[in-house]
């Protein structure tokens, strides 16, 4: 039996392989605080330096989670402040009741005229709320012709006081702008245009007539044809202040113009009279 | 900490006078005119020891010849002769070639170690605590003795 035999019959009733910890043993032991202190310490003091790394790496990390998490708050309470409506003001929009069939062409006319303007984020009108059209809303808007009550009452503002003299007659046509006069005149009726035309060239030739110096004794007739032709503008206001107010009757109104221009005629007669005299 | 595999080798032609203890494993191929105690690992009677006294150990085992007692808090292994009573706490293996002239007991662990170790050291602790006392005495005289210097 050689040394290695013995060794290992040895071995194999040897005790096994302890190892010793000493910090288990240490806490293992009843002893008293302050020694478990001191055991301690020296533990921390070696674990410290190499805490400390990992410890800046976890801060620096933390730090930049929390100013990129208060970023996106910023900018989450700046949007939900300025742009995009709450979400109380979506609920309440989808709370609002839909408008009928019947209803919904009363808003399409203020519909089209708010998609005109700027993009508003306040929720829609509700149907209830929104203004209805009336009578005053078609009546705001300007006609391209005038009806018959608007060209008399425009006539009525002129010839009233044209009535009373010449010279009112000439401040009436002064106070009303005589272009929208002659437009409500040329809309109402070409056919007194027409006769105002002649009614120019008519009196055309009489002003050379006033001007010539001899005519000392036509001075006066021409002075009273003046004033039978003004007396002639008041008696056509007159029948033009008595005419019928429906449309039907304002056909028969021109047929009346006419008859009156053809009263007006014999004027132009006496006119022509006048330049049958001179 | 490993503990090393620490052994005594007493070979063949090594004769011994007297009684043995040892705190680790220890292997006999000689002649041991004694008693032996092994505190710890593996008493070995090998083939050819001669042991003419009692032998204590955790672990034994007789390959050899064995005139005495043979107590054994653990295992026991016997393939040679003893010529005695045999205590064992643990397991016993007989070999081809055991041959046991005596009695075979077995013992419970605590009794077995003390009903040998508590006679022995009774007589020797004694003296140990007088000579602690009279220490003790002494160092309380030399104090005494610096005061009346004093």
């Amino acid at each position: 039996m050689d040394l290695r035999e013995i060794q290992r019959l040895h071995a194999q009733f040897a005790p096994d392989s302890m190892t010793i910890d000493l910090p288990r043993q240490i806490a293992a032991l009843p002893a008293p605080a302050d020694l478990t202190a001191d055991a301690k310490t020296p533990t921390l003091k070696l674990r410290l330096p190499k805490a400390v790394p990992v410890a800046r790496r976890t801060v620096v990390t933390v730090a930049i989670a929390a100013v990129v998490a208060m970023a996106g708050m910023g900018a989450a309470s700046l949007y939900k402040s300025v742009g995009a409506p709450s979400a109380p003001e979506l609920k309440k929009t989808a709370d609002f009741p839909r408008p009928n069939a019947s209803e919904r062409p009363a808003i399409e006319g203020p519909a089209v005229a708010e998609a005109t303007r700027p993009i508003d984020a306040e929720p829609p009108h509700p149907v209830v709320l929104a203004p209805m059209l009336t009578g005053k809303d078609v009546a705001t808007a300007s006609p391209i012709g005038l009806t018959a009550d608007q060209f008399k009452n425009s006539l009525g503002t002129t010839s009233g006081p044209a009535a009373s003299g010449p010279a009112a007659s000439a401040t009436a046509n002064k106070a009303v702008p005589p272009v929208s006069n002659d437009e409500q005149r040329a809309a109402a009726s070409p056919i007194h245009q027409t006769r105002r035309e002649s009614e120019a060239a008519s009196q055309a030739p009489t002003r050379p007539v006033a001007s010539a110096p001899p005519a000392q004794a036509t001075a006066q007739p021409t002075a009273e044809e003046q004033s039978s032709q003004q007396h002639a503008a008041p008696t056509r206001a007159h029948s033009y202040r008595h005419r019928p107010h429906s449309r039907d009757e304002q056909a028969s109104d021109g047929d009346t113009g006419s008859a009156a221009s053809k009263k007006s005629a014999p004027a132009n007669r006496g006119g022509a009279n006048e330049v049958q005299m001179f | 900490m490993k503990t090393e595999l620490n052994i005594t080798l007493i070979a063949r032609g090594c004769a011994i006078t007297g009684d043995m203890v040892v705190d680790h494993g220890i292997s006999l191929f000689g002649l041991l005119d004694g008693g032996i105690i092994s505190t710890q690992g593996l008493l070995h009677i090998g083939e050819g020891g001669l042991v003419k006294g009692s032998a204590q150990g955790e672990h034994v085992r007789i390959d050899g010849r064995v005139d005495g007692d043979v107590h054994a808090r653990g295992s026991l292994e016997i393939n040679g002769q003893v010529s005695g009573d045999i205590f064992y706490s643990g397991t016993i293996r007989l070999g081809p070639r055991a041959s046991l002239n005596g009695t075979l007991k077995r013992v419970a662990r605590m009794l077995t170690i003390e009903a040998d170790s508590t006679p022995d050291e009774g007589p020797i602790a004694g003296p140990r605590l007088d000579d602690v006392k009279g220490h003790e005495r002494a160092e309380s005289n030399v104090t005494e003795f610096s005061r009346a210097m004093a």
